[in-house]
């Protein structure tokens, strides 16, 4: 990817804040919304030059994705304008009709069309993928349940993984008004943001995408850094909030903000939020300069600002006592959005278990110093 | 609890949904049938007389056999304070229909602006002849849209120190200027509500003991409370469920209880509980024999409170694997049982979301620490 220059993110930074809190953004419908940021171009940040996008790298994606962390908005960004964009625009090369793929990804940039992406599947273990594709290659059919299709319920169209008769993935485009694709009539997500089960009966309306490759990668890392950083967004809205509340919350004649205890906390939050955004920041900078260390710092990223952002949501119902226990209160419905960050594709302890087998690497230099004594193995057990 | 505990109560209690206030109410006469739900009062008001420790060995018992939580606002809290401090007429009017079950009582204790400063409450109780005349509102009162009655700790008179001048008043809920606000809470359900007080009239019969030392009982309440307050059963329910979880294969997945990791945490989670049980323990046989205990047995609350958090955390990372899009408890059988649209209020995401409060309410964390870091230094 070509990314940005710095003035340009900076720009570009300004315009998204202005367009997040400014505008009636937080008046609108997640389709409306998504509306607008197609208006201003940026749904198609993800997608290359080549195939008219803006190709504008991971920062640029970070910097939408935290602005609608902290505004606690709702738009198909994550499913359409990140993982669809950059699948669909992968997936021309290796199509037969690249026009068919071109022309939707032409609806994508405008706004017209929103992909509902079944995320869990597409990026976790493939073997644990429920869908089935049976049928031949010129006739697919497509089988199963998909428990955790993103956007579904105001999607066009549906990304799914399905395997194949001999094992392997396939990657599946399918409209969602097809014969044979039942979607949940509710969401069940405990963010209340869309997210369906989806039920497909020997659904025949499929468009084979081929098997996953270097462009499932590449939308893993980005939908990774954009959780990530809609978690830096969830942490500065609320540090913000908790910070203004004990200022000017009185217990005991004083503000709470006197209570030494509760400065240490606040300080405890503001650390979180800091290191997520230097974490974040040098992650996109290796994602787009195309380091082979690119996945080693997105999952560390995700891990790291997932954890961050539930303790600091946990602590902000916490400091604001019973006020911070109501539903009117935005403080809990961060929360259960940090919760659902932090959940998806398999969790903390799956990017863990992924990054525990990433190749090592020396921190310093070219060679770790250590190396060669660590794999001596121990004569004493021999 | 095998035989009397109502089939469906009990699977709402383990499922962790919320109950209907009949279903608390049938249990409670249920236990009534026994002496059990009043088994902790004196034999000379009605109660079977029981020591700390039984009634320690009784709730621990019943909470993890998914007994629902004997809401204590009548049982446990009222009532002692009435049969301790109140004179023989209240405790003919109100102690028969706490026992029986019949009368549902709330706490009116904080207010906006007395939360953990509570000695701050500006309710205010103005004599006129032989009543009182309340004003004022009291906030997060649990349950209160289907209260009889409210205990409520009311200023009756100016004074230097914000604790003088306090008094205890039980106000019927049925009195003109009583009304009701709803607060809906984090989990999307209604159990607190703010309670507003116009003009409400309230004979003097109705205040418990002193006029101005309501401060006193209210903290005698409390110093009754604390033992039981490590809620080592409800924890150890908790903790079993969580290992229901891990033990249940996740559709086409294996069990999360086979990767090391997850034994080890809920390895550790019962370590901790032993720990405070422990403490527990040894807390009641000093008060067996006559020893004080002191302030360190408000420790209890601090450290259960925090450790039933990290319990139900661990519940909600074990249904964590499709997003959160779950909610239920021992359910395999479905496609997908994490996917069940309806339910996301209830279970354990609800459970967690709305045990996010037990370290803010009944003296938060912070507040408690306070207190014990007095007799820590003192030592
Ligand atoms: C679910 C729930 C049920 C409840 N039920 C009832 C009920 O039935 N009846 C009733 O009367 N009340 C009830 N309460 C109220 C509860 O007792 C209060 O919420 C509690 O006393 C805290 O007060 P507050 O909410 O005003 O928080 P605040 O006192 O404003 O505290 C906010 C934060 O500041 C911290 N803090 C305050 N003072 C200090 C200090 N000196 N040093 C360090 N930190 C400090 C607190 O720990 C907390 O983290 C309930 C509350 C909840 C959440």
């Amino acid at each position: 990817m070509s990314g940005l220059d710095e003035s340009e993110l900076r720009a570009f930074e300004e315009s998204v804040s202005t367009f997040v809190t400014k505008g009636d953004a937080g008046k609108s419908s997640p389709r409306e919304i998504w509306q607008s940021v197609a208006d201003l171009g940026w749904s198609s940040l993800a997608i290359s030059e080549a195939s008219g996008g803006l190709e504008s790298g991971t920062s640029a994606i970070a910097i939408v994705a935290r602005n609608l962390g902290e505004a606690l908005l709702e738009t198909p960004f994550i499913s359409t304008g990140v993982v669809a964009s950059i699948v669909l625009d992968q997936a021309q090369g290796s199509v037969k009709d690249p026009e068919h793929i071109a022309a939707l990804l032409e609806k994508v940039t405008t706004g017209d069309v929103v992909v509902g992406v079944a995320v869990e599947e597409l990026f976790g273990d493939p073997a644990f993928v429920q869908l089935e594709l049976g049928g031949s290659a010129e006739k697919p059919v497509l089988d199963g349940r998909s428990a955790f299709v993103i956007d579904a319920g105001i999607a066009d169209h549906l990304l799914v993984p399905a395997k194949q008769a001999d094992g392997t993935i396939a990657i599946c485009l399918v409209s969602s008004d097809a014969d044979g694709v039942t979607i949940d009539p509710a969401s069940s997500s405990i963010d209340g943001r869309d997210v369906r089960a989806v039920t497909f009966e020997g659904c025949r309306d499929v468009r084979c995408l081929g098997a996953p490759c270097a462009a499932i990668e590449n939308a893993g890392i980005a939908l990774r850094l954009a959780l990530s950083a809609e978690a830096i967004g969830i942490m500065a809205a609320l540090n913000k909030m908790t910070g203004e509340y004990l200022k000017v919350r009185r217990q005991f004649g004083v503000p709470l903000a006197r209570f030494q205890v509760l400065q240490h906390r606040l300080v405890d939050m503001a650390l979180d939020e800091q290191q997520s955004i230097a974490l974040v920041e040098r992650a996109c900078n290796v994602v787009d300069a195309g380091s082979d260390d690119a996945m080693r710092m997105v999952l560390i990223s995700r891990s790291f600002t997932a954890k961050a952002v539930r303790r600091v949501a946990e602590d902000s119902v916490q400091l604001h006592g019973g006020v911070g226990m109501t539903d009117e209160l935005a403080i809990g419905h961060y929360l259960k959005r940090a919760l659902v960050i932090g959940a998806m594709l398999g969790g903390i302890d799956e990017d863990l278990r992924l990054l525990s087998e990433q190749p090592q690497r020396p921190w310093f230099g070219d060679t770790a110093p250590l190396e060669r004594t660590l794999v001596q193995p121990n004569p004493a057990t021999v | 609890m095998d035989e009397r505990l109502p089939a469906t109560t009990r699977e709402k209690v383990l499922a962790g949904r919320p109950l209907d206030k009949h279903e608390h109410v049938e249990w409670h006469k249920i236990l009534n049938e026994r002496g059990w739900y009043t088994g902790h009062w004196p034999k000379s008001v009605g109660g079977l007389g029981w020591s700390p420790m039984q009634r320690w060995i009784f709730e621990n018992e019943i909470y993890y056999r998914g007994s629902p939580w004997l809401i204590p606002f009548g049982v446990t809290f009222a009532a002692p304070i009435i049969y301790t401090f109140g004179n023989d007429d209240q405790k003919a009017r109100f102690l028969p229909a706490i026992k029986s079950g019949d009368a549902w009582w709330a706490q009116g204790y904080s207010e906006t602006g007395a939360g953990s400063d509570l000695a701050n409450v500006s309710t205010r109780g103005v004599r006129d002849g032989s009543d009182w005349i309340i004003s004022g509102s009291k906030i997060w009162t649990t349950t209160a849209h289907w209260a009889d009655m409210i205990f409520a700790i009311v200023r009756t008179r100016a004074s230097d120190k914000p604790q003088a001048g306090l008094s205890f008043i039980l106000i019927d809920m049925a009195s003109p200027g009583v009304s009701v606000e709803p607060i809906v809470s984090i989990d999307g359900h209604h159990h607190l509500n703010q309670v507003f007080f116009d003009e409400v009239r309230v004979p003097d019969a109705n205040l418990v003991g002193e006029e101005g030392k309501g401060w006193g009982y209210a903290k005698f309440l409390l110093e009754q409370e604390r033992i039981l307050a490590a809620e080592v059963g409800r924890c150890a329910l908790d903790l079993d469920k969580v290992k229901a979880l891990i033990a249940q294969p996740r559709g086409i997945r294996p069990p999360l209880g086979e990767q090391g990791i997850w034994s080890r945490r809920v390895a550790e989670l019962e370590v901790r509980l032993t720990a405070l049980e422990s403490t527990a323990l040894h807390m009641l046989s000093k008060e067996q024999s006559g020893e004080e205990i002191g302030v360190m047995a408000s420790m209890l609350k601090l450290v259960g409170s925090e450790l039933s958090q990290e319990i139900d955390a661990a519940s909600l990372d074990a249904i964590n694997d499709l997003g959160l899009s779950a909610d239920h408890f021992g359910d395999s059988s479905a496609v997908s049982p994490w996917a069940r649209p309806d339910r996301f209020r209830d279970g354990v995401i609800g459970q967690y979301l709305y045990g996010r409060a037990a370290t803010i309410y009944g003296g938060s964390s912070e507040v408690q620490r306070n207190i014990l870091s007095k007799t820590v230094l003192d030592r």
